[in-house]
């Protein structure tokens, strides 16, 4: 559906993708992410038409963007990260503006704004200006206006930035019930939790350049992140400390962290669920009252951390 | 308190735009003034005054006459002939006509009252005001120089005549030859200069023309730039991205805009025109197609200054700085705050290059000058050309300026 092939663009002398290629297949709910500064506003643009590409190409169904981006615009639906409305305007007044110069027709126009303001839940506040609503309600009109004339793309650049959570989850279950429509779906946001539940696939993307690509559970396996149980405990004795140690689980655990003197230890696991039994039950078996156990899984925020690094960007 | 003070000082020297209000335009302007009403100690010269002359008397007198105006450094002299002078009145390019009717120097040499008659373009009676004061001052000099004596002898010929007898009456001219020569000696002799303006109807307002179409037009250019501000609202906003990422191209964004506006300049223009109809009963229908043409000049030119002042900038602050300087100073040397005769020269020809100037003349021709059709049409033209010219360079700032960071 959606084909970036080996695009390069830079501002002026700052090269900000560098011979990006990445492929989303139709009805797939694709994320972006990656660093401020790492170049997914750009592919945003680029994929919006907005600007074109220094070298390389890129295919919306098989249609070159470059050559009939207006064909192509029509079918693509984008929720920039800004409030991109018109505070003076009504929701009402807003939505056909957006729609009539997507190519929406006159004829019904009404029709559709009153259905998708009720699905928003704002239909009562149709005629009251944008700039009368909350932060939350205007991300609902702001999505909205993308969405009247009915595309079958969407890419959603950090659309929830701002919202209580309340607002930001019935934004999620819009995107959910746009993905279960069957929209190919581009998204980039910094709430990674949610990323992780409602994507098919992640791409990361860091320096112009897409370093790593895949499901949740490939991501997680080409970073090679583990979960951990970390445990508390009393202080051991040496025959109780050596039990432990030449046991047969401490044996096939990945790490064994801790001392005689240490209160704590941690354990990294594969399977975190078996594991946890038979560390539990080691413990009774040598009468080791636990007194905390903290099991850290891995999310989609580790694994981004581990492609991306901790250090700060522009 | 010191470090509110310090603080708020501090943010004034941030802010740019309030220094540049503060301090750059008002010595701008001081300057403009300045040059405008001479007040630069003599380093602008005052521009003479053009007066067309129509010698139909050809005699030694009224050439003498005329070369007595030519040395007069408030009047530049043009001699033409009666027609082609008159049609230069009514096509508004020139202000005032002095004719010298055949007879003159005949009147003059006999005492009579000299046949002259000086013509003006009514529009322009501020400025005849001015020229009249040197003109009447060299034209009474020199016949009561020349006419005096012959006055005074025929009036005492005619009164005395046939009461006195004929060798006191010579004595007396003769003592009235030594008493007033060529030279020197006084004469309480004066000729009548008839005045005569022309204008194609009794009750035309030059005054309430010149209001409303000066007001107007400066008004105009300021709702104008406030229109085209609002493309880096927009872009500001995000509005402006997102419309580009819809099939939307930037021409059309950019000429969407210059359309508003265009439209906002027609009913601005209408509703002050309708105001002074109704209010101060200026004469809307004397030239209903003239008057379209100008309006639809006036309003496309004004639009698409807006818009090539929005590109321009690259913020909003900015374009309000450069819009609020270049509107008062095309207002100031375009007539719209004063007229164009008090100018020096150089700002008179200056005042060609703004829209005020072109709209103003073009005003004055539609609501009281009987023009001819190729010396009006000019004014509509120049500013169709004025928006033509102007949106061609929006489109490209708008792209090199505006949308340079999505390019």
């Amino acid at each position: 559906m959606i084909e970036i092939r080996d695009i390069s663009k830079s501002y002026g002398d700052i090269p900000a993708l560098k011979s990006l290629s990445l492929s989303i297949k139709k009805g797939e709910f694709y994320s972006l992410l990656g660093p401020n500064g790492a170049g997914k506003t750009t592919t945003i643009n680029l994929l919006g038409g907005l600007m074109h590409p220094d070298t390389g190409e890129i295919l919306i169904d098989g249609i070159h963007l470059k050559s009939q981006s207006e064909k192509v615009k029509s079918r693509i639906g984008i929720v920039p990260q800004e409030i991109a409305l018109y505070d003076d305007l009504t929701a009402t007044e807003n939505l056909r503006f957006w729609a009539r110069v997507n190519g929406l027709k006159k004829k019904g126009l009404n029709t559709k704004i009153e259905e998708i303001l009720d699905f928003l839940g704002l239909a009562d506040r149709a005629n009251q200006s944008i700039a009368q609503y909350s932060g939350g309600m205007k991300r609902r009109i702001n999505i909205a206006a993308a969405l009247l004339h009915n595309p079958d793309i969407l890419f959603f650049d950090e659309p929830t930035v701002g919202i209580d959570p309340q607002s930001r989850s019935f934004i999620y279950s819009i995107f959910k019930q746009l993905s279960e429509q069957g929209k190919t779906i581009l998204y980039t946001s910094h709430y990674l939790e949610e990323v992780e539940k409602l994507s098919d696939r992640i791409g990361i993307i860091d320096y112009g350049k897409l370093i790593a690509e895949g499901t949740f559970e490939e991501l997680k396996e080409q970073s090679g992140l583990k979960e951990t149980i970390n445990l508390s405990f009393q202080k051991l004795d040496d025959e109780v400390f050596n039990k432990l140690k030449n046991s047969s689980l401490m044996k096939t655990s990945l790490a064994f962290g801790g001392s005689l003197e240490a209160v704590k230890c941690v354990f990294i696991v594969e399977n975190r669920s078996e594991n946890l039994h038979q560390l539990v039950q080691l413990f009774a078996d040598h009468k080791i009252e636990i007194q905390q156990i903290e099991i850290k899984a891995v999310d989609l925020e580790h694994v981004y951390l581990s492609f991306t690094k901790n250090d700060l960007r522009d | 308190m010191w470090e509110i003070a310090k603080k708020d000082l501090l943010q004034f020297r941030k802010d740019k735009k309030s220094l540049f209000l503060s301090f750059i335009l008002p010595i701008i302007l001081i300057s403009l003034f300045a040059a405008i009403y001479g007040g630069v100690d003599g380093k602008v010269e005052s521009k003479p005054q053009k007066l067309l002359v129509v010698d139909l008397d050809t005699t030694s007198l009224s050439a003498e006459i005329i070369a007595d105006l030519q040395k007069e450094p408030a009047l530049e002299i043009e001699i033409t002939d009666f027609k082609k002078g008159k049609q230069s009145l009514v096509d508004g390019k020139r202000s005032a006509l002095m004719c010298f009717y055949a007879g003159f120097a005949d009147s003059v040499n006999s005492g009579k009252t000299a046949p002259m008659e000086l013509f003006y373009d009514e529009a322009k009676s501020m400025e005849i005001g001015l020229m009249q004061k040197a003109l009447m001052s060299t034209i009474m000099n020199f016949v009561g120089q020349k006419g005096g004596k012959a006055h005074v002898k025929s009036f005492i010929n005619q009164k005395y005549g046939d009461e006195l007898p004929e060798d006191i009456i010579d004595e007396i001219n003769r003592d009235i030859d030594a008493e007033f020569n060529d030279d020197g000696g006084t004469t309480s002799f004066s000729s009548e200069l008839k005045t005569t303006p022309l204008a194609i109807k009794e009750d035309i307002r030059w005054g309430l023309i010149q209001a409303v179409a000066g007001t107007m037009v400066m008004m105009l250019l300021f709702s104008m730039a406030g229109m085209g501000n609002s493309i880096l609202q927009e872009k500001e906003k995000g509005t402006l991205k997102r419309l580009l990422f819809s099939p939307v191209s930037a021409s059309q964004f950019l000429y969407g805009k210059m359309l508003s506006a265009l439209i906002l300049a027609l009913v601005q223009i209408i509703i002050l025109l309708l105001f002074s109809y109704f209010v101060f009963g200026l004469d809307l229908f004397y030239n209903p197609l003239g008057l379209l043409l100008m309006v639809l000049g006036t309003a496309f030119a004004c639009s698409g200054f807006g818009i090539f002042i929005a590109s321009l900038g690259s913020s909003q602050k900015q374009v309000e700085s450069i819009s609020t300087i270049v509107i008062i100073i095309m207002s100031a040397i375009g007539g719209s705050m004063i007229p164009l005769f008090l100018m020096p020269a150089f700002l008179q020809k200056l005042a060609m290059t703004s829209i005020n100037y072109w709209a103003i003349q073009g005003f004055y021709d539609v609501f009281g000058r009987d023009v001819s059709g190729s010396v009006f049409l000019i004014k509509p033209l120049v500013l169709f050309a004025f928006g033509i010219v102007s949106s061609l360079l929006a489109g490209l700032y708008f792209r090199k300026r505006v949308l340079k960071e999505y390019l």
